[in-house]
């Protein structure tokens, strides 16, 4: 994780540079413009209150650029927060300063970069939500209704059985009360193991996440693909009989095999054929015996090859 | 009398099993500082040549990465980079053997350089071979236990594979079953994609059932000449078990011994004993307890013994000591267990 957090500190080093400006010149601007007030007419009270907001926001705002790629919704919503940043700080010095009479504008200036900032944080936000329509979209084969973050795989970069599970018992109750079909399909590449030992396992890795890809990407928009486990791959058709499945997952199949990964700059061919099992679900099963029964039919129709 | 090792002592090879789990979560985004944490190594030592470990690190390391891990199947891939990466004279002696029942003689013979960390016994029944497994260090906590089920099923299929390489011969690894004595795990998808022989959950031990009929078939390219060439060549002087291995030992061939006699036998004090079977998470009590159950389990389901029988073979001063004890360790009566496996035999 370190290295993705070091290239998007890079990634944004001139934001940085203006954050490490921005902040000193204020408390400077603050501190040069007012006198100091007695301990004890420090209201601490607030002091902590108006503090922890001034904290809160540059928190938010480094976990911005710790988070986004560049674009004019990172440079928005960087600009929205460090204004409402410096509203929030000025606010909270004023509790230590008394502002001299000669410069009464800086009192009333306090809360103008917030006004502002909020106005770009809309904008921001109404952008975030376009490019998030877009992303929703790309998603769309990856995940059903909901997501859930930590049940992606690391390595294809797909949800986990775990949450195919959870998938597989909606659609069986469905299939229960409303009589809705639906199929599983299983996909596991051939001598995988072989491939492994032979181009190392970060090849082999990237070979999962290439595989994971193709499927996604040759699933109509109602499938959902996860990874299984190892060098398997589980899709869900819902409301799909058995010959349609059969034939989305040969059209799938039939593209995996035809992928060409490289490795130091020369092909590799003939290493990702694939076997694959497509089954109906029957009323009344459970998650549990549909998986044993279609990954023990697999592991049979392997070793019959 | 067989030297022994404990839970504390550093003599297994960091790079066998520790470096590649290390690895392998770094690959899955979980830096070397998590998984190693509490163990006392640091991710440098663990590249260094000769750096040795002890069963209690090797222990802390697996229990981190089943924390932070739990679904990933490390277990059986480690099965896999283990298999692959064995080349020494005991392996070799292994994969030349001519048929099952050579290899498992092999591996009891080379148990410490093979895979130290368990140990197995064979019981013959009339259709199969049963062998038990069981830990040969300490006892480890119930995670830990799991990881090592898998790691010992993912080693098993590799050898099968390898073992009945060609079609004709695939449908003879059908007799192979392993029986898990955990609940079916939630990370089930990992055992349907790593295993193919039979298996199944919830047994009161870890046994690895075979067809006593695949266990003399002769493999075709075997070279028997070799077998005993490697197992000269392997260090066979140096054999070595583990502390809880050579207890359970000692209780076998002294059912009647009390643990004082037995502390006696190993020239320590008895307080001594009390305090090393402490450390290494177990009791004379429940080490005696181990062996009873799992001799009479086996006795009944694959000998067919009479409770008689069994309670004279473990030392039971009467049957309803015996019967009480077994209703005690697997919640039923011999008799009820009989009448459930009758089908299966």
């Amino acid at each position: 994780m370190s290295v993705i957090q070091q290239s998007f500190f890079k990634l944004h080093k001139p934001l940085w540079v203006l954050l490490a400006i921005v902040i000193p010149t204020t408390i400077l601007t603050v501190a040069s413009n007012s006198t100091l007030k007695n301990t004890d007419a420090v209201d601490w009270i607030d002091c902590i209150c108006e503090g922890g907001i001034a904290f809160m926001t540059l928190l938010w705002l480094i976990a911005t650029l710790l988070s986004r790629p560049k674009g004019n919704v990172t440079l928005l919503l960087f600009f929205g927060l460090s204004a409402m940043h410096i509203s929030m700080l000025m606010d909270f010095l004023d509790e230590f300063y008394r502002f001299d009479s000669a410069n009464t504008w800086l009192s009333a200036f306090e809360a103008f970069p917030a006004f502002i900032g909020m106005i770009l944080m809309s904008f921001a936000m109404y952008f975030w939500y376009q490019e998030q329509q877009i992303l929703n979209f790309m998603l769309l084969k990856k995940e059903r209704f909901y997501r859930e973050y930590g049940l992606t795989d690391f390595i294809s970069g797909l949800y986990r059985a775990e949450y195919m599970k959870q998938q597989i018992d909606k659609e069986l109750l469905a299939l229960k009360h409303h009589n809705i079909p639906f199929c599983i399909a299983l996909i596991d590449i051939k001598e995988f193991s072989v491939f492994n030992e032979k181009y190392g396992v970060t090849k082999a890795n990237s070979l999962l996440a290439d595989v994971g890809q193709i499927i996604l990407l040759n699933l109509r928009d109602s499938d959902l693909a996860c990874r299984y486990a190892s060098d398997r791959f589980i899709v869900l058709m819902p409301n799909t009989n058995l010959s349609t499945a059969k034939q989305v997952i040969n059209q799938v199949a039939d593209r995996v095999s035809n992928h060409r990964p490289y490795a130091q700059g020369h092909l590799i061919s003939g290493s990702n054929d694939v076997h694959w099992l497509c089954e109906q679900a029957h009323k009344g099963e459970q998650q549990a015996s549909l998986l044993a029964r279609i990954n023990a039919q697999l592991n049979t129709q392997k070793s019959a090859a | 009398m067989a030297q022994f090792y404990e839970v504390e002592d550093a003599i297994f090879d960091a790079h066998t099993l520790i470096l590649p789990i290390v690895e392998m979560a770094a690959q899955r985004g979980v830096m070397p500082d998590k998984i190693l944490k509490g163990s006392k190594l640091f991710y440098d030592d663990l590249n260094k040549q000769t750096k040795r470990v002890s069963f209690a690190q090797l222990h802390c390391v697996i229990s981190n990465t089943t924390k932070l891990l739990n679904a990933d199947g490390i277990s059986f891939l480690l099965a896999e980079r283990l298999f692959h990466s064995l080349h020494g004279n005991a392996f070799q002696a292994l994969m030349h053997a001519s048929n099952l029942q050579q290899m498992f003689r092999i591996s009891q013979l080379t148990q410490y350089e093979l895979f130290p960390y368990m140990y197995a016994k064979s019981y013959y029944g009339n259709e199969q071979v049963h062998f038990v497994v069981n830990f040969s260090v300490c006892e480890p906590c119930e995670v830990v236990k799991g990881f090592f089920y898998e790691l010992l099923a993912g080693l098993i299929e590799c050898l099968l594979k390898w073992h009945f390489n060609k079609p004709a011969k695939r449908q003879e690894s059908h007799g192979f079953h392993i029986k898990f004595p955990i609940a079916p795990p939630n990370h089930i998808e990992q055992f349907h994609s790593h295993l193919s022989c039979h298996y199944s959950f919830a047994h009161p031990m870890f046994i690895v059932s075979v067809d006593r009929a695949i266990l003399l078939n002769k493999r075709d390219n075997a070279l028997p000449a070799m077998t005993s060439y490697y197992l000269k060549q392997s260090r066979l002087s140096d054999y070595t078990i583990g502390f809880k291995q050579h207890l359970a030992q000692l209780i076998t061939k002294m059912p009647k011994a009390t643990s004082e006699q037995i502390a006696t036998v190993m020239g320590i004090s008895s307080a001594t004993l009390k305090r090393k079977l402490k450390q290494h998470n177990t009791s004379f009590k429940m080490l005696k307890d181990e062996w009873q159950k799992q001799q009479s389990l086996i006795y009944i389901t694959a000998q067919g013994y009479s409770n008689e029988k069994v309670a004279q073979a473990l030392a039971f001063t009467d049957i309803t000591n015996f019967r009480r004890a077994f209703k005690r360790w697997t919640g039923k009566t011999p008799s009820q267990l009989r009448a459930e496996t009758k089908p299966f035999l």
